[in-house]
């Protein structure tokens, strides 16, 4: 093997050989602490009272950048990596009402509170609506339900692909009430106190978020292709959601609308609702 | 069928791209001036949904390879099985020429950093990455391509150099290199090392592809960033790099600030100009846009 100095000229002058050994375990675990810390570097040592050694002892630094600031490159790359290609990315409404402060103050708690256990960052955010409705920060009560409104767009779109149930189909369906309703896999329900699909659409118009409106909701989202939508749910839609997603007939749901209509409006109302959703291509054909 | 290295069994595909969202549906359409794809192993995972489809038809016409950026294959944690089963099983499904990753570790104690950390180079970390590189490879039942990452920091207790331990690494676990030239850049001008002394360190004849990026300076270091066209001091280690492997399947990353995909392909006509200039004509097994010629050139040894 090469002498490691012949390839570091700004290790010269260091005995390499006694150079202090971390088994890589230990060296994993200490500088995993100090790259995924809230604070720089620096500020962590400083802050749990260990010496500058404690990483100069491991990182070569030179006549450009010692040790603690070559590690606090990752450290700084962790969080804004974090910061700007994940969280940003998957809540650009919920930072969009935070504010740059508001949300990095946000994400850096989360970090601490919530650091990603799985392998791929796809999932690094999921937990952040879930952290929100415990955040210690006051923010307006909507704010976890919008983040779950932006997470289950970011969910549905690489869900699994379903073959829809067409129009088609449906209409040459010669037992109708027996007609099984599937929902796709791509869709998720998300419910909220305020109008939080308000906020949503002005800063996807890049307007200035509203306060939104306080007034109940369910908010449905699902794909087509590669698009993602959402849409209210109307209230008769609301009253059966859970029974259609554990799966009924159309019969089943005429006579679920039958107990608020009249036996004509019933059937009138069941086939307008048929025909948004094959329109809409929430129906799989299982 | 794609044509065989005379340097190993690893066919050379061309000079392609790394598939990014804001290209697939241009992709998709139509004709696309380069021979074959590299797709992040990690966007793909999930088995159904849209850009698993995407993938399957873009593999329809072009070769794909896998790289991932989540292995953590220096890691001490255990290999994580659920992720490997799912990369196992998107394998299965993709077909993919070649499964790679980078020799770096990401993770600790069950949390993940999302980076690519550098390994000390010494002899506990050489056994422990090639152990741990025969556990995916008996998984995965093909030999994986481990790639050099850029670095910010070198450890005190390595003994010996990066490219050694590569070339430790591929004889140890019989794997294949991913040659990042853009990282040998960076990494040589923040550790102060020879950019050519890695090239003509590492094993030619397990080279099985090169990538080639741009990189930012911040500071008196380089960042490795992905962001902009391949700066001439990475093509330059480029053109050495083919000059002692051999013709490699060569591709370009963009993965920040991403131009329109006229300017990616640019960057690849760019490595087929000097491949051409070094080898004379190659024969591109596949794609939608074909240099045929008589015959390739053998391989440089060095």
């Amino acid at each position: 093997m090469g002498n490691v100095t012949q390839w570091l000229p700004h290790a010269k002058g260091r005995n390499v050989a006694k150079a202090p050994h971390l088994p890589l375990a230990a060296l994993q675990e200490r500088l995993f602490n100090l790259i995924t810390a809230r604070d720089n570097v620096d500020e962590t040592l400083a802050a749990q009272g260990l010496p500058q050694s404690h990483v100069t002892d491991h990182i070569l630094g030179d006549d450009r950048l010692d040790g603690v600031g070559r590690l606090n490159i990752y450290n700084n790359m962790y969080f804004f990596r974090l910061l700007e290609d994940v969280l940003q990315a998957d809540y650009p409404t919920v930072a969009a009402v935070l504010g740059e402060e508001g949300f990095r103050s946000l994400v850096a708690d989360y970090l601490q509170a919530c650091p990603s256990i799985k392998p791929s960052a796809r999932y690094a955010s999921e937990r952040l609506p879930l952290f929100l409705s415990t955040w210690g920060t006051p923010t307006p009560v909507w704010l976890p339900s919008l983040a779950a409104l932006e997470w289950a767009r970011v969910d549905v779109f690489d869900d699994a692909d379903d073959e829809k149930l067409t129009l088609q189909q449906a209409q040459a369906t010669s037992d109708l009430p027996s007609l099984r309703l599937i929902l796709v896999t791509a869709h998720r329900t998300v419910s909220s106190s305020h109008l939080i699909a308000d906020v949503w659409r002005a800063v996807e118009h890049e307007e200035a978020p509203p306060e939104p409106a306080a007034e109940a909701c369910t908010l449905l989202v699902w794909r087509e292709d590669a698009m993602v939508y959402h849409r209210p749910l109307s209230a008769d839609e609301t009253a059966f959601w859970p029974k259609l997603q554990s799966g009924l007939c159309f019969g089943d749901l005429c006579e679920h609308l039958g107990q608020k209509y009249s036996d004509a409006e019933a059937a009138a109302t069941a086939v307008q609702l048929l025909t948004a959703w094959l329109n809409d291509g929430l129906l799989a054909a299982r | 069928m794609p044509s065989k290295s005379s340097h190993t069994d690893v066919p050379f595909l061309g000079f392609g791209l790394g598939l990014r969202t804001p290209h697939y549906s241009e992709i998709e359409e139509g004709p696309v001036g380069v021979d074959w794809f590299e797709a992040i192993s990690e966007n793909f995972m999930r088995p159904g949904g849209n850009p698993r489809r995407v993938l399957r038809a873009i593999r329809e016409r072009f070769p794909v390879v896998l790289h991932g950026v989540s292995l953590s294959i220096g890691a001490v944690d255990p290999l994580n099985e659920e992720y490997l089963n799912t990369l196992a099983a998107l394998v299965k499904d993709v077909e993919p020429t070649l499964v790679s990753d980078h020799l770096c570790w990401s993770g600790n104690q069950g949390l993940y950093a999302h980076d690519l950390l550098p390994l000390p180079y010494t002899e506990e970390a050489l056994e422990h990455v090639a152990k741990r590189i025969l556990q995916v490879q008996d998984k995965l039942k093909r030999r994986l391509v481990i790639e050099n990452v850029s670095s910010y920091m070198a450890f005190a207790q390595s003994t010996m150099t990066e490219w050694e331990f590569l070339t430790e690494v591929c004889r140890k676990a019989d794997c294949l290199l991913l040659l990042d030239v853009n990282n040998i850049f960076v990494s040589a001008h923040n550790h102060k090392f020879d950019g050519l002394a890695f090239i003509n360190g590492v094993p030619a004849d397990r080279v099985a592809q090169i990538h080639v990026a741009g990189h930012r300076k911040r500071g008196e270091l380089l960042l490795d960033t992905h962001d902009h066209a391949v700066p001439e001091g990475v093509w330059a280690l480029y053109e050495a790099a083919i000059r002692r492997c051999g013709p490699v399947s060569t591709l370009v990353e963009w993965d920040a600030e991403i131009p329109p995909l006229a300017d990616v392909i640019a960057q690849a006509d760019r490595a087929r100009s000097i491949a051409l200039r070094v080898h004379g004509p190659l024969q591109v097994p596949h794609g939608e846009r074909h240099t045929v010629a008589p015959a390739r050139k053998g391989a440089q040894r060095g």
